[in-house]
């Protein structure tokens, strides 16, 4: 899940209650498909980790805003379950609906093979989400053909390509009465997961890494099954459906098509011994007997129909002993209602689920993590429903959440020492250990409450990207504080001038005017001469209106060097407010005396 | 951490995109470049029978790297008049950006919130106090006048100079 971007608006329109579904599977915190879910008092569902990092700052609910805390939170095992399957098949599911709902020209029409192609094509590109990798996705013949209208196609695809499908199909066979079948399943597929030579062991390796019980499941019991083999196929012959009959419901289909390779999973495992005669079809990659290969492209694949005799893919049968290999050769029919893309269901069977109930072939490997001794037994895939959650078991304690510390109480010693028996880092100063603390905390505490827990090595992982994320974090913050610091200094630098420069003016002012007193009397005869007509101390205001923007305009030009742009405005403003006084001088000398204007034009020009 | 952040966001800006027709008065609402998904904008559009009619609002809206446990810090580019704005900062006072926020809100519903909050002023929480005193003494004509002028002012017409 780490590379879709999801969202309940991606179903059509037409489907209110899918996208209903996909809501209420969501966390309101993060938007994903809940993981961990847990939930509150007020009955509302988060992701564990979600709401453990909510909780650290504030102590309640985020959807209803009641006080809760995190002792009061509670796992939703049930819910977790539902969002991590919904999770598994949402992308197939939305294909598949999306193809009903505004039909493909091309899927009708075209032969089988290509179809094929097509579709496990789309279907890998479009299922990002999922991490286990189907080998191949095939619909049988039958269905194929049959189909006649798109829905069909599409509830052929969903019963059958989807190896997260074998969730229902798991789970039906579990309500089914093939019960003890079974469990002759598990131990006979570790066979098939042991032996690692054809085509399908990237598969393999992949599902292995994906169920992470995988490797618990290797040892296993190839001699129990055979008394079973009878009965297995005898199951088998009987019930194997008429192709209408699949195509009749999803469910029933489902429940019909696990059992079929059910039981010829168990019947085809004893040894494993690659056959001798058998390839693959290049067209449809279906195991054929060697000298058929002819005929079987010429009158099925080129021909665009499915071979209905030979169904199996060469991954698949190859891997099979040689005594059902000989079988599948000799009379194809024998396998003709088992499902191609089986191999899906055959790559996950270690599946711990289902490994409980057959405890004897399934010892822990001591080398799983001590500390993460939950056991994933309810772990994946569906199969939780067959076991019931709370069978008294030994086996598989609740893990032990980290409990909170406050830090403030610790001192850097014991706090290191804190980390160190977590197996963390311990270098920084206590801040970065108490967060570092908090962090592990929180996602190994949500850990334990997931129904899918990864291994701590992981979570160590994450923890290391948490260190990285936390310095980058730091020098980020660092650099703005530098930078708003620079700016904050640049500010207080220009008010500073600015007041400089008000001050400097305000003294060149009163100086101007102390000088224009004293120059008035002696060196403006005229208008002492004329003085009786006007108001005696407007050619006063004049002149040191004019010096005094003279001198105000001078120191302005000795800034603006230094703040040319800051201070254009401040000049422009300086010239305009001369440009008025120069005016309001020579309107007032006009009205008076006419040959006053003289000394302050002189004055701006300087 | 900061990756989570980053899914939420992608995911918030798919959802916006998505929903973009059934929100009137939000005009835009996007990461500023494509490449910080960290600093958003906003363009509020003035409700109809308004005072803010027809004016454009521009927010800004900076993402913590913890996101949706910590808040969004949102303030108005545009000069609006407002109780709950400051005239000059932009900052903004409403709850749900402060003490009330919590992690079920997503972008979206923030603005749509702030746009909801041009219409229904909250004087007793000022941040613009003479628009505030204007309603608290009950002058709804000259509050809506003076909205008026200052959105015909900054928010209509040069909306285009940033």
């Amino acid at each position: 899940m780490s590379e879709g971007i999801t969202d309940p608006s991606d179903w059509p329109i037409e489907f209110k209650s899918l996208r209903e579904i996909d809501s209420h599977l969501r966390c309101p915190i993060c938007k994903e498909l809940l993981r961990a879910a847990v939930v509150l008092q007020c009955s509302h569902n988060f992701c564990s980790e979600c709401i453990r990092r909510h909780l650290d700052k504030e102590s309640s609910c985020p959807a209803c805003r009641v006080a809760t805390s995190t002792s009061q939170m509670r796992r939703n095992v049930a819910l977790d379950e539902i969002a991590n399957n919904f999770g598994d098949c949402r992308s197939l599911l939305l294909n598949t609906l999306m193809e009903a709902v505004q039909p493909k020209p091309v899927v009708r029409p075209v032969p089988p093979p290509q179809f094929v192609k097509e579709e496990s094509m789309d279907i890998d590109y479009d299922s990002p989400q999922q991490k286990r990798r189907r080998t191949s996705t095939r619909i049988t013949n039958r269905n194929v053909s049959s189909s006649q209208d798109h829905t069909d196609i599409a509830m052929g695809q969903v019963t059958l390509d989807d190896d997260k499908d074998d969730d229902f199909v798991l789970n039906h066979r579990d309500s089914s009465p093939l019960r003890h079948k079974g469990k002759n399943v598990h131990r006979s597929t570790g066979p098939v997961l042991r032996s690692r030579g054809g085509r399908a062991e990237q598969t393999l390796s992949q599902s292995s890494q994906s169920s992470q019980a995988d490797e618990r499941h290797e040892p296993t019991n190839l001699t129990k099954q055979e008394p079973s083999l009878p009965t297995a196929s005898d199951h088998f012959h009987n019930s194997a459906p008429a192709p209408a009959e699949v195509q009749a419901s999803l469910n029933s289909s489902t429940n019909i098509t696990s059992s079929t390779i059910t039981t010829s999973v168990a019947s085809i495992a004893s040894s494993p011994v690659i056959g001798p005669n058998l390839v693959a079809c290049p067209i449809c990659d279906k195991g054929i007997p060697e000298p058929y290969t002819n005929t079987h492209l010429d009158k099925f694949c080129l021909a665009g129909r499915t071979d209905p005799d030979y169904t199996v893919p060469y991954s698949l049968i190859s891997k099979q002993p040689a005594s059902v290999i000989a079988l599948y050769t000799k009379q194809g029919t024998s396998t003709r209602d088992v499902v191609p893309d089986t191999n899906s269901s055959l790559t996950k069977p270690g599946t711990p689920g289902r490994s409980v109930g057959s405890n004897s072939s399934t010892p822990n490997s001591p080398a799983r993590q001590s500390t993460m001794q939950w056991q994933p037994q309810m772990s994946s895939n569906g199969t939780a429903p067959r076991q019931p959650m709370f069978t008294p078991k030994p086996a598989a304690p609740e893990p032990k959440r980290i409990p909170k510390l406050t830090y403030s109480l610790l001192n850097d010693k014991q706090l290191r020492k804190k980390l160190q028996e977590l197996g963390l880092q311990t270098n920084g100063d206590k801040t970065l250990m108490a967060k570092r603390h908090a962090e592990f905390a929180t996602i190994f505490n949500a850990n334990c409450d997931s129904t899918r827990p990864k291994p701590l090595s992981e979570l160590m992982k994450a923890m290391q990207v948490w260190e990285r994320a936390y310095e980058k974090d730091l020098e980020v913050r660092e650099t703005q504080r530098r930078i708003l610091d620079q700016q904050q200094q640049a500010q207080r630098q220009i008010h500073a001038a600015k007041e400089a420069k008000r001050q400097a003016k305000e003294d060149a002012a009163a100086a101007a005017a102390r000088e224009a007193a004293m120059d008035s009397p002696g060196a403006t005869p005229p208008s002492s001469q004329s003085s009786n007509g006007r108001s005696t101390f407007v050619p006063n205001q004049a002149n040191s209106n004019a010096v005094n923007v003279a001198i105000a305009s001078a120191s302005a030009f000795a800034h603006a060097a230094k703040y040319a742009d800051e201070y254009a405005e401040l000049i422009a403003e300086v010239r305009n407010r001369l440009q008025a006084d120069k005016e309001k001088a020579l309107a007032n000398t006009t009205t008076t005396i006419t040959a006053e204007p003289a000394p302050p034009r002189s004055a701006p020009s300087q | 951490m900061s990756s989570a952040v980053h899914r939420r966001m992608l995911k918030e800006y798919m959802a916006v995109q998505k929903n973009a027709a059934t929100r009137p008065h939000l005009e835009l609402l996007e990461p500023i470049q494509e490449d910080d998904l960290l600093h958003w904008q906003a363009i509020l559009l003035g409700t109809a029978d308004s005072a803010y009619e027809g004016g454009r609002f521009k927010l800004d809206i900076v993402i913590p790297t913890n996101y949706p446990i910590q808040s969004p810090t949102i303030r108005f580019v545009t000069k609006i008049c407002h109780p709950n704005v400051h005239f000059k900062t932009g900052e903004i006072c409403l709850d749900i950006l402060k003490s009330e926020w919590t992690p079920a809100w997503t972008l979206e519903s923030v603005c749509v919130a702030i746009s909801s909050l041009l219409t229904n002023p909250e004087p007793s929480s000022p941040l613009n106090c003479d628009a505030a005193n204007l309603l608290r003494c009950g002058d709804t004509a000259g509050y809506n006048s003076l909205v008026k002028m200052y959105t015909a002012l900054y928010a209509i017409g040069d909306s285009d100079e940033e």
